[in-house]
């Protein structure tokens, strides 16, 4: 008990902490700062409709922190989870639009199914060049994070490209495909379900069975897996296409729940956002969950704040907070590790 | 100008808590300048503690250090080694990439941009080296050195400071004997000088042959501080019972010499292995056409100097490196190109080396550490649900069966003492009587009681079926415990040696080349 009260003291602390320096840009920016953060809290919490939208929100960031604390505690940092969700998202659209004829219980599964597939696929291949070859998965995720954007780019620019519309998207998505609205009147679909139960099993997994185990003998020393029987490259690479199918889902969710087709740049960076869930969920799948509804709702406060205070504040203000916390904990994780 | 009267260190009070764990409790010794100092005590005793606080790694809880009668209290082994203290620890702190030189310099180097003083270092470096007979190529990695001129190199880097307090955690506990007794002369020969040394160790024999005087730890605290002799070349006044008695207390159990020899089960080899070539893996021998077959119920043991080839020998049986030759037959099934998670499920159990690289995950509970290599087996529940309990009371139950000192299952295999965590790394290896048991060096770090329960499980083992191949630098362990010694020099095995010929002096002459043997 006393340990989990110390896990959730750490990143509260830093939290707080990031939104302390927050405050101070938002003074040096002009603006009085007690009017703005209220408004920011009442953009994530009390305003209209805004508690579904903060959930909203932390939908495709709870499922981009699963995917990175994933591939940490299996010793990989996967920086492709947001080339992953870009293709994963083309794919579950390409299904939504392309395949007719589907009830909704067959076309929203398959679509669904498609974009984790791509997403595995996507991260299997830098898995799969660590594992035989060595190469450093943080190079090559930022080279298919290039490959995936401009793969995407060009498929519906040119290929998939809507033939009603000016703008590089694909055709929306069949109805079949969509995915049902949670809350009657609101964005928030049953795509925030299964971040949620996404989490739970994933926690399930690594806890409780022989290949979570495994994947987190081989993050915490790859050199005692083996000689303890680990099939070592297998689990490497199994678990970066795991946390590529996650990444993956976020993007077909994004897309069968939100937006109902592909369009060209429509990720604010969600898999680079991940980055930031997972370390203030200190990489545990249900860490993640709490991490991703106080980014979201703070993403989506930052909205309303922008358009509440004179002079406005910029809603980018949270990348400065996401900032701070990726800064101190990382600091932290590297300090505990040399042991000072 | 040895045994001055001064005192080069002395404690006064040193306490120490780690959790629940009171690691040193109230410890007052005085080291006199010029003399070798042994300090021994069970695993656990708290003499790595000590020796880590008067180098400065942490701070003690309370009570005070002096360092030439003035008081001092180090921050960090820098500064120790500044005001003269330094330390060879266990584990070599040698960044094995880096050359030997560059090893010197790291620490001992100008501040900032400074180019690095490598003439400089380099010159003091051939002077000193010369002294403790050192040969070492001085660009070469500091990775590809043997043990001792790893652990030369180490010393070097101690006088380069000029240190005139030299702290030793368990030396010889990776050298040949003709190393350890060059090591011995070397010590010897700093106390001349007027150095002081401070030698931890678990060999009473050596703390007799070598030590002038000695304090003896349990469970914390001083129990015993006396001289072993009058001066430097008399007799020892204290006999190793006398010691033993000490360091285990009252109640204890003390070891006895014993000869644990089996009788072979069987006609049929559980392992045979023919013609084994290996490429060099993590030292530089590599293994070159090595035959040999080892017995249900026997323990065959692998004699030589580090580096002969134990490392490739032990990967290619344990199934973590692919032979580039030969073949390996486990009860007459062939296994050469079987990957390490097949052998396991058909009984074969490693005991690593180095427990820290290799044995477990420091982080991990000991329950979650008991469970490794065995966790595919079944006795944790399947796949898809691991039992955590189970895990713990098989954890349990080698803390119970080899008297682990573990605050529970639960806590962190990094709370536990060096010793204790070799317990756990050798308990959950023979839990189940193994097929076929390789252990490499199986109780390096561990005090004699310990050592002495993990042979008698090794021979337990072995009765009920087992075959054991055991590696270790340590000619005791072996002549103790193995029925046969097949001894490697330069990746061959030269002989194999049992029966009458079973002797030290044969082994050691072996060990370095210099015998006729059979096999090479």
């Amino acid at each position: 008990m006393k340990g989990t009260w110390r896990a959730l003291m750490l990143p509260v602390g830093v939290l707080l902490l990031a939104m302390a320096v927050a405050a101070l840009v938002i003074v040096l920016a002009g603006s009085p700062p007690v009017p703005a953060l209220l408004a920011w809290w009442e953009g994530a919490l009390f305003a209209h409709g805004a508690l579904a939208e903060s959930l909203l929100n932390a939908t495709p960031l709870l499922f981009t922190g699963l995917a990175v604390a994933l591939g940490l505690l299996a010793g990989q940092f996967n920086i492709g989870v947001e080339g992953q969700l870009l293709v994963g998202a083309l794919a579950s659209a390409w299904v939504g639009f392309a395949v007719s004829g589907l009830p909704p219980f067959v076309h929203v599964p398959l679509a669904l199914l498609a974009g984790a597939l791509a997403g595995a696929f996507w991260g299997w291949i830098p898995g799969i060049l660590k594992a035989w070859r060595g190469a450093h998965e943080v190079i090559t995720t930022i080279m298919m994070n290039y490959i995936a954007i401009y793969l995407t780019q060009y498929l519906v620019t040119k290929v998939w490209k809507d033939p009603n519309s000016m703008s590089p998207q694909t055709p929306e998505a069949l109805p079949s495909a969509w995915l049902p609205v949670l809350v009657e009147g609101t964005r928030l679909s049953v795509g925030s379900l299964i971040a949620l139960g996404t989490a739970l099993l994933l926690w399930y997994v690594l806890k409780r069975t022989v290949w979570g185990y495994e994947l987190r003998a081989v993050g915490a020393n790859a050199e005692a897996a083996r000689a303890a029987g680990v099939r070592v490259s297998r689990v490497i690479w199994g678990s970066m296409a795991l946390s590529g199918a996650i990444a993956g889902l976020a993007g077909a969710v994004e897309v069968l729940g939100v937006h109902h087709r592909y369009y060209d740049q429509f990720s604010p960076g969600y898999g680079f956002d991940g980055i930031a869930v997972a370390l203030l969920g200190n990489n545990h799948p249900l860490g993640a969950v709490l991490a991703a509804v106080v980014l979201g709702a703070m993403k989506n406060g930052a909205v309303y704040m922008q358009s509440v205070t004179t002079p406005a504040v910029p809603r980018e203000i949270t990348t400065v907070v996401q900032a701070v916390i990726i800064f101190f904990l990382a600091a932290m994780r590297f300090r505990r590790r040399t042991g000072s | 100008m040895s045994h001055s009267d001064r005192i080069a260190v002395r404690t006064d009070g040193i306490c120490k808590r780690f959790g629940l764990v009171q690691a040193n409790r109230d410890i007052s010794i005085a080291v006199r300048e010029g003399t070798i100092h042994a300090v021994v005590g069970e695993n656990g005793a708290g003499k790595t503690t000590l020796m880590n606080i008067l180098y400065g790694v942490f701070p003690p809880d309370s009570g005070t250090v002096h360092l030439m009668e003035q008081p001092v209290r180090f921050r960090s082994p820098a500064e120790a080694l500044a005001a003269g203290l330094g330390m060879v620890s266990q584990h070599y702190a040698l960044i094995p990439r880096l050359s030997v030189l560059e090893n010197l310099i790291l620490g001992g180097a100008g501040a900032g941009l400074a180019p690095l003083p490598k003439a400089r270092v380099l010159e003091r470096a051939r002077e000193l080296a010369g002294v403790i007979g050192l040969q070492a190529d001085w660009n070469a990695p500091a990775g590809a050195l043997s043990v001792s001129q790893q652990q030369k190199v180490e010393i070097l880097k101690l006088l380069l400071r000029d240190a005139r307090v030299l702290i030793f955690d368990e030396p010889t506990a990776v050298l040949p004997p003709a190393d350890a007794e060059a090591f011995f002369a070397l010590l010897h020969r700093f106390a001349q000088e007027g150095r002081t040394v401070l030698l931890v160790t678990h060999k009473l024999q050596e703390v007799l042959a070598h030590a002038d005087e000695v304090t003896v730890l349990r469970a914390g605290q001083v129990v015993a501080s006396m001289p072993i002799r009058e001066h430097p070349d008399a007799e020892p006044q204290v006999d190793a019972r006398t010691l033993a008695r000490l360091i285990v207390g009252e109640e204890g159990v003390l070891p006895e010499d014993e000869l644990l020899l089996g009788t072979r089960l069987g006609d049929q080899p559980r392992l045979w292995v023919e013609g084994l070539t290996v490429a060099p893996v993590r030292s530089r021998a590599g293994l070159k056409g090595v035959s040999f077959e080892v017995h249900p119920g026997e323990v065959f043991g692998i004699a030589g100097v580090d580096g002969s080839g134990q490392a490739e020998l032990i990967d290619a049986l344990v199934g973590l490196v692919l032979p580039a030759g030969g073949r390996i037959w486990l009860d007459g099934e062939e296994m050469t190109h079987l990957p390490a998670h097949y052998r396991l499920r058909r009984g074969v159990r490693y005991i690593a080396e180095d427990r820290h690289l290799r044995g477990a995950i420091l982080e991990w509970s000991v329950a979650e550490n008991a469970a490794m290599g065995l966790h595919r087996q079944g006795g944790f529940g399947s796949v898809l649900s691991l039992s955590f309990v189970r895990m713990k009371e098989f954890a349990q139950r080698i803390i119970e069966r080899f008297a682990v000192r573990a605050p529970s299952a639960e806590a962190p295999f990094s709370a536990l003492s060096g010793g204790n965590q070799q317990k756990v790394v050798v308990g959950r290896a023979l839990m189940q009587i193994p097929a076929l048991l390789i252990a490499g060096q199986p109780t390096r770090g561990l005090d004699a009681s310990s050592t002495r329960a993990v042979h008698h499980a090794i021979r337990e083992a072995c009765e009920a079926g087992a075959a054991a191949l055991v590696v270790s630098f340590d000619l005791d362990e072996l002549l103790t415990l193995c029925d046969r010694v097949g001894v490697l020099f330069d990746g061959r095995m030269v002989d194999i040696v049992e029966g009458e010929r079973r002797r030290r002096e044969e082994i050691g002459a072996l060990m370095v080349g210099a015998a006729k043997g059979g096999g090479a």
